[in-house]
């Protein structure tokens, strides 16, 4: 009782999303055609961990997805079954104000979407899992990576969660120990700002010289409307309204099957607003005549929320070192002017997977062998797609008129622009101080929650209600807080405790302390939490660290 | 020992119930199915039991075939095989039916000391297959137990009913069924998932039980089922605080029924 | 003439109130059946209870009496119901959805082949057959079934059917009858547990609090309510997270689906986390001082007012109603 076991594999891979999942099928399909003409034969298995209760459960996207990636992945993709139901029929860019829409006229070439799917992530993530599954790979969900395993330097494998500790942090009559998996090549797919990964890329120095990471967060909703309110296929992108000149992000429609939208917000986490509300400012866009028109007498379905890797090409730190390998959004590997990620988590899967049957074949994970990963991506569309959009991102430093032009600039130079590199965006340390954006003397209560109508625009415990997230009660709070007497006092005077506004899960509340009428503490009400880590990356002192909770809780993402 | 654990599938108690086009069942299409949570107990009891015993624990569902990854939760939970039930006959059959197959497929397993089971499936609600096993098996039967403890040919039970806790005694083979508060289920391991995909799952049909469609025609089945009335707009009590208690109060008895 | 047959349960030498509901709904049937209503009385000392059944609705009484069926014994009891049963042939047999009736009937229902519907919420006539309604999916369907052949078995819920007006005219004749007593399962020891110590996900009666109660301090108020009306407490997630109340009492998405007859929210505004949990009970008061509170939505009765004030004003008055009736 107590006592971790070990279990080994020769691959193992956290995060089952596309990145992990295209790694497993592409690892499995390799092996064999290897072992079909090889003249010994090699069994080697592979392992996916995933915290969420069933695969896909977690995975959320707009989204758009070009089919390159996949084509390679399983050429037959249609065939087998893939969720691909939407080709694109039409797409319309256009400028917002709080009354009207502009549309432009002309959508650059790489923005265009013909050829390319409305789709769901989720979708398309429990389809590769059944993928994955025929193959022989062994899926594991409910079971979080919690720590990485090292020999010296190398990794060597992944601790899962603990399960059955309660609120006080002793064990409960079920307590499960986590397990200790040994494998050659561990693969962290975990999405944008993993919990492993933010452990290893500092640890191994893996950003050195690279400009730090930077996110965006993304709030989305997925409608059931009357059949032919939006063209199946139809794909809409918004800026300007409800977001100023200097908040970059900009809103996604897309018409997904014959009675469904789905919908939602992209703001940079870069904001200098310190109150600014992401939750509240996607309210706001359903509220425009425009998203009006679309979802009047519809029904919400899903609610969402998930941060996106927004750095760039050089943010994206060393992804291999010995014994390890990081892909898809982990990595950085993510188009933010395309506002596409899904092919290069899958491109990127693939090419690790390749890199790992090498190293397993010859029996040298070290990061002599794997750095063929990083040669990989170099030689293919993954750095070539990344390589002109290098500076997309921080050209809007200075608003969205200098960032639309930096961005023209970019495209006919192949990237390059004005400056190259361009001076990173600081993330959280954009945030101005309240008194800095407000004036003077202002508190925190200058903040204004939008109001919600309860038809259209819903406050965040209903929309957290359709995120279908759950968490056991009675388990130590996942959302670590060094030093919570600092919301009390320093943040709420600096900042007006901007954890409260960020979250879109309402899992921070500054409550009543005691007597004292004006003294607030900080809540935690950790069940509510959607898993998005906006928390993690925003908050201004950066004292909150998010962990994965318990393997099984979280949200459930059906079709989003 | 051997100990039989009978398990159901259910859909999540979470789940948005939609009616089928048919207007007499649930819609089935995107439901998270589960094991029933009272049947989780059940297999828990069980496999503590054969720790301290020592024997094997064997499953048994009835259902369609995605009841068959209910069966393997429960063998990733330790249970050693899982016998399952499916026919056409049985899709359509009632709570006695699915007892009688049940039943049949049990006798089958003797010898064997004890039947553990879920005090009420989460779907049905019905609280009645451990009843109605326990006397076609002709087995004394305890429900809703809270705590099991075995003993040489006999286990005493505790349960609790409407404000009092009962201790009972019963012979072995019985039939007893699980209440909340009896045990916490165990997380199924990751070897444990591992190892459930080697543990062998037996199917049965109706004809290879020894059941015919007479024996299965349902005694009482389900003419409609809809999703529960709206409610009409609420009645707010006037009056003074005083005179608000007491109409509301009258109100409950007279016009609700509720007191 | 078609016969209904009534289970009639007692504690401590007492009708239980879901006994006269039973044989109350049975004559309700009866009359429209054009039936006679015979209930079976199984206890030690018992016998006087007979005339209760009749100014209730029975007309006849099979009264099992014996120092050994004393206390509750599953196979002895599933016997002498049986045994009638088998005797009178009756068109439904009726028995009340208490812990007993949950563990007595399917044993019965089985012994004699009868279809059962458990819980049911409804009963009515037709066609010179019956049809129930009853709640499934966790109170989040109400299904309508009804029965091949005979006997139509059906299990009451509590507090739901209508108690007849007592008529001292009427009076049932009694038949002794006698069973084997023997019983390979039997209660050993009872203790009666904490007042109102009530599982919550199956109560039927339950009075809850949320932040409108101002403070853990005030809480008493609810728990108070609570056992005047004998029902359990429950609490919305806002005063668990709180740490006014243990996690038990949490009615809510992520704590606890109830579907009681009675749910009363005090103080509670009705986030829909919180209806989540509480949706599907029968009859819903509401208690609030804000008149645009979510839950006003979803509320049968609502009071708009101070908890403060209306608590022990309530408190008081359900003492007075249900020491008179209980």
């Amino acid at each position: 009782m107590g006592d971790r076991e070990t279990l080994e594999t020769d691959v193992l891979i956290v995060g089952g999303g596309p990145a992990g999942l295209a790694a497993a099928i592409r690892f499995k399909d390799l092996l064999d055609a290897h072992n079909a003409s090889a003249a010994t034969k090699l069994e080697a298995s592979v392992m996916v961990v995933e915290k969420a209760p069933e695969l896909g459960a977690h995975s959320l996207s707009g989204a758009v997805l070009d089919p390159v990636s996949l084509r390679e992945l399983m050429p037959d993709f249609e065939a087998r079954g893939a969720p691909v139901a939407n080709p694109v029929t039409e797409d319309h860019v256009y400028l917002l104000t709080a009354g009207s829409k502009l549309e432009l006229p002309l959508i650059p070439p790489p923005l265009r979407n013909h050829g390319n799917y409305v789709i769901s992530l989720n979708q398309l993530v429990k389809w590769l899992a059944a993928q994955a599954e025929a193959r022989g790979v062994d899926l594991f969900a409910g079971f979080p990576g919690t720590e990485l395993l090292y020999e010296g330097d190398r990794v060597v494998g992944v601790r899962t969660g603990d399960k059955g500790i309660d609120k006080h942090g002793e064990r409960k009559g079920n307590f499960e120990p986590g397990v200790d998996l040994r494998a050659k090549v561990t693969i962290l797919a975990e999405g944008a700002r993993g919990s492993l990964t933010k452990q290893l890329v500092p640890r191994l120095k893996l950003d050195a010289g690279k400009a730090p990471q930077v996110y965006s967060i993304g709030v989305k909703e997925l409608w059931e409307v009357p059949k032919g309110r939006l063209a199946r296929g139809a794909v809409i992108h918004t800026m300007g309204y409800p977001l100023d000149g200097h908040t970059f992000g900009g809103g996604f429609v897309y018409g997904f099957g014959e009675d469904r939208i789905s919908l939602g917000l992209v703001i940079g986490l870069d904001y200098r607003d310190p109150l600014l509300d992401p939750h509240g400012l996607f309210q706001k866009l359903k509220l425009h005549p425009m998203l009006r028109g679309l979802l009047e007498g519809g029904k919400l379905l899903r609610y969402g929320a998930r941060t996106i890797s927004e750095g760039g090409w050089y943010a994206i730190p060393r992804p291999y070192a010995d014994g390890v390998l990081l892909v898809g959004e982990a990595g950085g590997y993510l188009n933010a002017m395309r506002l596409k990620g899904i092919h290069l988590a899958l491109k990127t899967g693939m090419l690790a997977a390749e890199t790992a049957l090498d190293a397993v074949l010859h029996g040298d994970p070290s990061a002599g062998r794997l750095k063929a990963f990083a040669d990989k991506v170099e030689g293919s569309y993954v750095k070539s797609e990344l390589w002109k959009v290098r500076n997309f991102h921080q050209g809007f430093k200075h608003g969205l008129w200098a960032g639309l032009i930096h961005s023209g600039l970019q495209l006919i130079s192949g990237g390059r622009g004005l400056f190259d590199p361009m001076s990173p965006s600081k993330g959280y340390a954009e945030v101005y101080k309240l008194a800095d954006y407000y004036g003077p003397g202002a508190t925190r209560e200058r903040f204004e929650r939008v109001r919600t109508d309860g038809s259209l625009s819903f406050d965040r415990l209903t929309d957290v209600y359709h995120s279908g997230t759950k968490h056991d009660e009675d388990q130590p709070v996942h959302l670590h807080v060094a030093d919570p007497s600092l919301c009390e006092t320093r943040c709420r005077e600096e900042y007006g405790n901007p954890c409260e506004k960020f979250c879109p899960a309402a899992v921070y509340e500054m409550v009543p302390k005691g007597d004292d009428p004006k003294a607030l503490r900080l809540q935690i009400n950790f069940s509510n939490c959607v898993h998005c880590k906006t928390c993690d990356v925003m908050d201004p002192y950066q004292i909150i660290t998010w962990v994965t909770p318990e393997g099984g809780g979280g949200p459930r993402y059906d079709d989003l | 020992m051997r100990i039989i654990v009978c398990v159901k599938q259910v859909p999540d108690t979470e789940a948005r119930i939609r009616i089928s086009s048919e207007g007499n069942g649930i819609a089935e299409a995107d439901i998270n199915w589960i094991v029933s949570p009272y049947d989780e107990l059940a297999i828990e009891e069980a496999l503590r039991l054969r720790e301290a015993r020592g024997g094997e624990v064997v499953l048994v569902s009835l259902g369609p075939e995605r009841a068959q990854s209910a069966l393997r939760s429960g063998l990733a939970m330790g249970a050693d095989r899982a016998v399952y039930l499916k026919d056409p006959l049985f899709d359509a059959t009632d709570t006695l039916g699915t007892a009688r197959a049940l039943a049949a497929a049990i006798k089958g397993l003797t010898p064997f000391d004890l039947v553990l089971t879920g005090q009420q499936g989460v779907g049905g609600d019905h609280s009645q297959v451990p009843g109605l096993l326990a006397e076609l098996l002709d087995l004394p039967q305890v429900t809703v137990a809270t705590k099991v403890e075995i003993q040489e040919g006999k286990a005493t039970v505790e349960r609790e009913i409407e404000g009092a806790h009962e201790s009972w005694e019963t012979s072995l083979p019985a039939v007893i069924s699980a209440q909340k508060g009896l045990n916490e289920p165990r997380y199924a391991s990751l070897k444990g998932i591992m190892a459930a995909k080697k543990k062998p799952i037996e199917s049965r049909d109706a004809a290879g039980l020894g059941l015919d469609a007479a024996a299965l025609a349902p005694r009482c089945r389900i003419v409609a089922l809809e999703l529960p009335p709206a409610r009409p707009p609420v009645r707010m009590i006037e009056g003074d605080v005083g005179t608000q208690a007491q109409e509301l109060l009258r109100l409950l008895h007279e016009e609700a029924n509720v007191i | 003439m078609p016969i209904i047959i009534t289970f009639a349960e007692t504690r401590e030498v007492k009708l239980r109130r879901a006994s006269l509901e039973a044989v109350s709904e049975a004559r309700r049937l009866a009359s429209a059946l054009g039936a006679s209503v015979e209930s079976v009385l199984v206890g030690s000392g018992v016998e006087g209870l007979a005339a209760e059944l009749g100014r209730h609705g029975a007309d006849k009484v099979h009264v099992f009496d014996d120092p050994a069926l004393a206390s509750y014994a599953t196979e002895a009891y599933a016997r002498a119901l049986a045994q009638v049963i088998q005797k009178v042939k009756p068109t439904a047999v009726l028995v009340p959805f208490t812990a007993m009736g949950k563990d007595l009937a399917p044993r019965v229902a089985a012994r004699v082949g009868a279809g059962l519907a458990s819980d049911v919420s409804g009963l009515s006539v037709k066609a010179g057959r019956l049809e129930a309604r009853r709640a499934m999916y966790s109170g989040k369907a109400v299904a309508t079934v009804c029965w091949e052949g005979e006997p139509q078995m059906a299990t009451l819920r509590p507090n739901v059917f209508p108690l007849a007006q007592p008529d001292a005219s009427r009076s049932a004749s009694v038949a002794k009858a006698s069973v084997d007593v023997t019983a390979r399962a039997r209660v050993t020891a009872v203790h009666a547990s904490g007042a109102g110590k009530v599982e919550l996900s199956e109560a039927q009666v339950i009075v809850s609090g949320g932040r409108g109660l101002k403070g853990p301090e005030n809480f008493h108020l609810v728990q108070s309510l609570a056992e005047a009306f004998g029902a359990a407490v429950g609490a919305s997630r806002a005063v668990v997270d709180a740490g006014w109340v243990d996690h038990q009492l949490q009615v809510g998405q992520t704590g606890k689906t109830v579907s009681p007859t009675l749910y009363v929210a005090c103080g509670i505004s009705g986030a829909i986390q919180h209806l989540a949990g509480m949706s599907s009970s029968k009859c819903i008061v509401a208690i609030n001082k804000d008149p645009d509170a979510p839950i006003f939505k979803i509320a049968n009765y609502g009071i708009l007012g101070d908890v403060f004030e209306v608590l022990p004003r309530l408190t008081d008055a359900a003492k007075v109603y249900f020491g008179a009736a209980r």
